[in-house]
């Protein structure tokens, strides 16, 4: 049974993306990366020096009919600098495929709704297919579709600290309503977080910190994508609830005649 | 994609399907749930013969989201017929053009007595309805109307010929801030049957109005079909079910609501290609209600007292009241202009009073005009 996930027209087998942030060692990252099957990978645009030959970036090891590899603008605070990063990762050969995402504070590098807006805007007017990194709030992630982003990506909770989906309500009502992709990011911490993104009926979920603070990416890797397609066939097969029925003490139908 | 493109390229068979689903087990995993999903699966599941079943199971869950989504609440609204003029062809419809009633069409004195008897009725939510002469219901015509009002209602809806974007926002300046529009059956071939002549013939246009609405920032817009026009009625419905689902989707900031009409007997001899009982169309409302909870239903007084009563509190969420469907028919009553007979005929006090013997608070203004323009 095919079932593709569609973003932007390209078809992907895999729903599980991964960053390559914090990873012990480029070996451990790339191992991390083929063990998951993931076909999205993103990479902070910052990492990369684009004035180095080819070969040693952390990027170049990606083979590129395998997997899209990404710029996402980590480090931008504003819309401005955030469009300027875009521009460059094109300028250096990227696809032009951008991950949004604009966290002006250090701290819990939350994503600021109002400058990822506004260089959503641009960015799809200027022909790239904008991925938003965002809080979950199903206001913005309507307003970012209609801006024309290919998807959204509410995170479960801030990044890095592996608390798993704590925005549970909001990302429900945000799927319920989608006519895009939605892409649970950040906050996931173990296969079992992922699992439950996909039970909600994520479309897909990405994952960076979890895999690259395990003690062995790769069979976390591997575990993590077992776990997307479990939610993912969880969610298809049609979960079975959990509460019993309302019952009236009295027949409300009993007006209707024969 | 617009609407009649999804339309057009999407299969509803596998819907129709579910719509004939006899499994109670699927029914009762559904009612099981804490959160039923919402749309179109939901609603097809909730009209089939193994839902009828458990008609009361659903009815209880069904007054349950109504008070949470809601609240114990009707809210009514009335009718205000300008003109009987038509230049369509609709076999069932008492303004087509062939029957030789006598035509009307307001003027603004008139509109203005119109408008202050309903007004003194306790009114304050009114809907303008018209036949489709595009060279007398102008979108100027509606909104010199619409301006004859001013300071009695605080909210206008229409209910008219399709216009152009362009004019709804034309109107929308002039304080409509509601539109209804039935695609009335979305059969292709049924629709091109009994739509023999007249603008109202372009299917395409119909099925694009509401988007054309809302593009023009129509706070409120209300589509359904006109039940026992098309054989297939399950086949419309969730045809309609597909179409609020992209329109809640698409147009998101609109708050929509839905209508189960069932044709009435008019100045026509038309006979309805199916008969909708009474269970069938309460299983129907109950449908609407779970699988669309934030979607308002309307209940007009074509149907009858008893079915009204019983559904407060159940699933819907406005009625009409006095209704009158023709032209002037408030200040003198002259029922040979009229479009169809309405069935309740009771005084809106009465209404009101049965609503709060039920438990539920009757509305009148729901509303505040200054909230657009």
């Amino acid at each position: 049974m095919d079932d593709f996930l569609v973003i932007a027209g390209r078809r992907l087998r895999s729903r599980f993306f991964v960053g390559t942030g914090k990873f012990p060692s480029n070996a451990a990252m790339l191992a991390a990366i083929e063990a998951s099957g993931a076909e999205i990978v993103t990479v902070a645009l910052r990492r990369l020096d684009l004035g180095k030959e080819r070969g040693e970036n952390i990027t170049d090891a990606l083979d590129p009919e395998k997997y899209l590899v990404l710029a996402n603008t980590s480090g931008a605070a504003d819309a401005h600098e955030a469009v300027t990063i875009a521009h460059l990762a094109h300028a250096a050969g990227m696809p032009k495929w951008i991950k949004l995402e604009i966290h002006p504070d250090p701290r819990w590098l939350l994503p600021d709704p109002i400058e990822t807006l506004k260089a959503a805007e641009i960015l799809v007017k200027e022909g790239f297919v904008v991925m938003p990194y965002i809080n979950a709030d199903p206001v913005l992630a309507k307003r970012l579709e209609e801006v024309g982003c290919a998807c959204v990506m509410p995170l479960g909770a801030p990044i890095g600290c592996n608390q798993g989906i704590q925005t549970r309500e909001m990302i429900k009502i945000i799927i319920e309503q989608s006519r895009v992709p939605v892409v649970i990011d950040a906050g996931l911490g173990a296969p079992s977080h992922a699992a439950e993104a996909m039970e909600l009926g994520a479309d897909a979920v990405l994952v960076n910190t979890a895999l690259a603070a395990a003690r062995d990416p790769a069979a976390m890797g591997r575990a993590f994508a077992l776990a997307v397609e479990a939610g993912r066939l969880g969610r298809r097969a049609g979960l079975a609830g959990k509460s019993a029925s309302a019952h009236a003490s009295s027949p409300l139908t009993s007006f209707l005649k024969g | 994609m617009s609407f009649l493109e999804e339309f057009n390229s999407r299969d509803r068979s596998d819907l129709r399907q579910v719509a004939e689903c006899r499994d109670a087990d699927a029914i009762r995993r559904l009612l099981a749930s804490e959160k039923i999903p919402e749309g179109p699966e939901t609603f097809a599941l909730l009209i089939s013969p193994a839902a009828a079943g458990f008609i009361e199971e659903i009815a209880a869950r069904a007054a349950d989201l109504t008070a949470r989504r809601h609240g114990k609440v009707i809210r009514f609204y009335a009718p205000l017929y300008v003109s009987n003029e038509c230049t369509n062809t609709c076999t069932y419809c008492g303004f087509t053009m062939e029957n030789k009633i006598e035509r009307k069409t307001l003027g603004g004195s008139e509109m203005r007595a119109e408008a202050e008897h309903l007004s003194r009725r306790g009114f304050r939510h009114v809907l303008i309805v018209a036949g489709e002469q595009q060279k007398i219901v102008t979108p100027e015509y509606v909104a010199s109307m619409v301006r004859e009002t001013k300071g009695l209602f605080s909210s206008t809806s229409i209910e008219l010929a399709p216009f152009r974007t362009q004019d709804y926002e034309l109107l929308v300046r002039d304080g409509v801030d509601g539109l209804t529009v039935y695609q009335e059956t979305y059969d292709r071939e049924v629709y091109a049957k009994v739509h023999l002549r007249g603008k109202k013939r372009d299917f395409d246009w119909r099925l694009a109005c509401a988007e054309r609405g809302a593009e023009a920032k129509m706070r409120r817009i209300s589509i359904g079909v006109l039940l026992g026009l098309a054989p297939d009625w399950k086949a419309d419905v969730l045809a309609c079910a597909t179409h609020l689902e992209y329109l809640m989707k698409r147009w998101w900031r609109v708050q929509y609501s839905v209508s189960v009409p069932r044709l009435c007997s008019s100045e026509t001899d038309y006979q309805p290609a199916v008969e909708v009982s009474d269970r069938e169309v309460v299983q129907l409302i109950f449908a609407w209600r779970l699988a669309f909870p934030d979607a308002g239903i309307n209940l007009s007084t074509r149907e009858p007292a008893y079915l009204r009563d019983g559904l407060i509190g159940l699933g819907v969420t406005h009625m009409s009241a006095e209704s009158a469907t023709e032209p002037g028919g408030y200040c003198s009553p002259e029922a040979a202009l009229k479009q169809f007979d309405i069935t309740d005929e009771r005084k809106l006090d009465e209404i009101a009073a049965i609503v709060k013997a039920k438990g539920c608070e009757p509305v009148y203004k729901d509303w505040e005009p200054c909230l657009i323009g």
